[in-house]
């Protein structure tokens, strides 16, 4: 992480200020924070800059128009922003709907502690260390995941590996992310 | 409800990150609907693009980007209240307009129905019904083909899945059978038709655009 960032803390206390008050200072200092990544992101994805630009400027306005769903106890500010990007992205780019479940629908679930959001605040750090020192081929196959915007059969054919070889890479990553976050199978 | 059969960890992250297609993501949220150890896996995924949207390059806003977006924040409508959930969870709920009971089913031949939901480039998702008791001819896939129980249940020579469980064959013959109690309703994705290995099938499928 960049050592100027915000805290995962103070991002999800911003995100909390634009849910609770309509705090626009918050959502300021959060359009600083995320729309120059989601921007990044999207180039990544292969966007135009004006692409980028533009939807990133829709991410900020979802962001401020479902500030009310943000639960910090299910995800970090980042890992909740990134997925109203890569939503947005299918919807502008691919022209197709990225189908979720109502959060509202599912039985509650207990959660990991009956503590405050403090755990999930040092999850990002935890998934960072894991996948920064993740194998090579198993980072890899991450990224390209994430980034290259493909089948898991087209990868493989990229990398000239046979799918099952992608398929068991992918599986042993997100098992020493499951391991370095402490849960269980 | 147990689940005992699950999507891939491949086929979790293509959802989380964004690359699944649109009718493999909808048999993957509708799963997630009634799992929650999935729901679990997918949320570690996403924690993972949280941390490679945090580390990525970060690309500058225009000038004005930010005086353009607080312009436009009044006005932004909140999001609306949620239903209960019947037999059918979000968001499969919505791509039918109700139930999976409930559909306009297209009657294929014995006991065998389908309503097809959507397709995405060679990409297809339907809905299939088999009355108890009913087995599919025997078939195999030249891509894959993703399953979720949603009523009843079937069995093959893989084993006996039941609602909730998740099936992905991909060069394998198979027979899948209605178990003998219920309808069995499924949500299916295929990425490319089936392959019947019965002339008669074969004959069959063309027929009905299968």
């Amino acid at each position: 992480m960049k050592t100027d960032a915000p805290a995962p803390a103070t991002l999800c206390a911003w995100i909390e200020a634009v849910a609770r008050s309509q705090d626009r200072a918050a959502f300021a200092d959060l359009f600083g924070h995320f729309a120059p990544r989601v921007k990044g992101y999207l180039m990544r994805l292969g966007a135009s800059g004006a692409v980028a630009e533009d939807l990133a400027q829709e991410a900020m306005l979802a962001l401020w128009r479902k500030a009310g769903l943000f639960d910090p106890a299910k995800a970090s500010a980042s890992t909740w922003v990134f997925t109203i990007a890569r939503n947005l992205r299918i919807d502008a780019i691919r022209r197709e709907r990225h189908p979720e479940v109502d959060p509202a629908e599912l039985a509650p679930e207990p959660d990991r502690t009956a503590d405050d959001g403090m755990v999930r605040v040092e999850d990002d750090a935890r998934v960072r260390e894991a996948i920064t020192t993740l194998p090579r081929e198993q980072a890899l196959v991450i990224e390209m995941s994430f980034f290259a915007d493909k089948p898991h059969s087209a990868i493989a054919q990229e990398l000239g590996l046979p799918l099952g070889t992608v398929k068991s890479r992918l599986r042993l990553a997100m098992a020493r992310i499951r391991v370095a976050l402490g849960e269980e199978g | 409800m147990r689940i005992v059969h699950h999507p891939e960890d491949a086929l979790l992250l293509a959802y989380a990150s964004g690359a699944a297609d649109e009718p493999t993501a909808l048999v993957i949220a509708t799963h997630l609907a009634l799992c929650a150890e999935c729901r679990r896996t997918v949320a570690r995924a996403e924690s993972t693009g949280g941390v490679l949207l945090e580390d990525v390059e970060p690309q500058a806003m225009s000038a004005g980007g930010l005086d353009a977006v607080m312009a436009r924040l009044n006005g932004q409508e909140q999001p609306k209240a949620p239903q209960a959930q019947g037999l059918t969870p979000e968001p499969l709920r919505s791509y039918l307009g109700g139930e999976v009971t409930d559909v306009n089913w297209r009657h294929i031949a014995g006991g065998l129905a389908d309503y097809r939901i959507m397709t995405r480039g060679k990409s297809v998702a339907r809905l299939l019904r088999a009355r108890p008791g009913t087995a599919v001819y025997e078939h195999t896939h030249a891509g894959e083909e993703v399953t979720l129980i949603m009523t009843g249940g079937l069995s093959d020579h893989t084993g006996e899945y039941h609602r909730g469980d998740v099936q992905t064959m991909t060069d394998e013959y198979h027979v899948p059978t209605a178990l003998p109690d219920e309808d069995c309703i499924v949500l299916a994705v295929t990425n490319a038709p089936l392959r019947f290995r019965k002339l008669h099938a074969k004959l069959f499928a063309k027929l009905k655009r299968f």
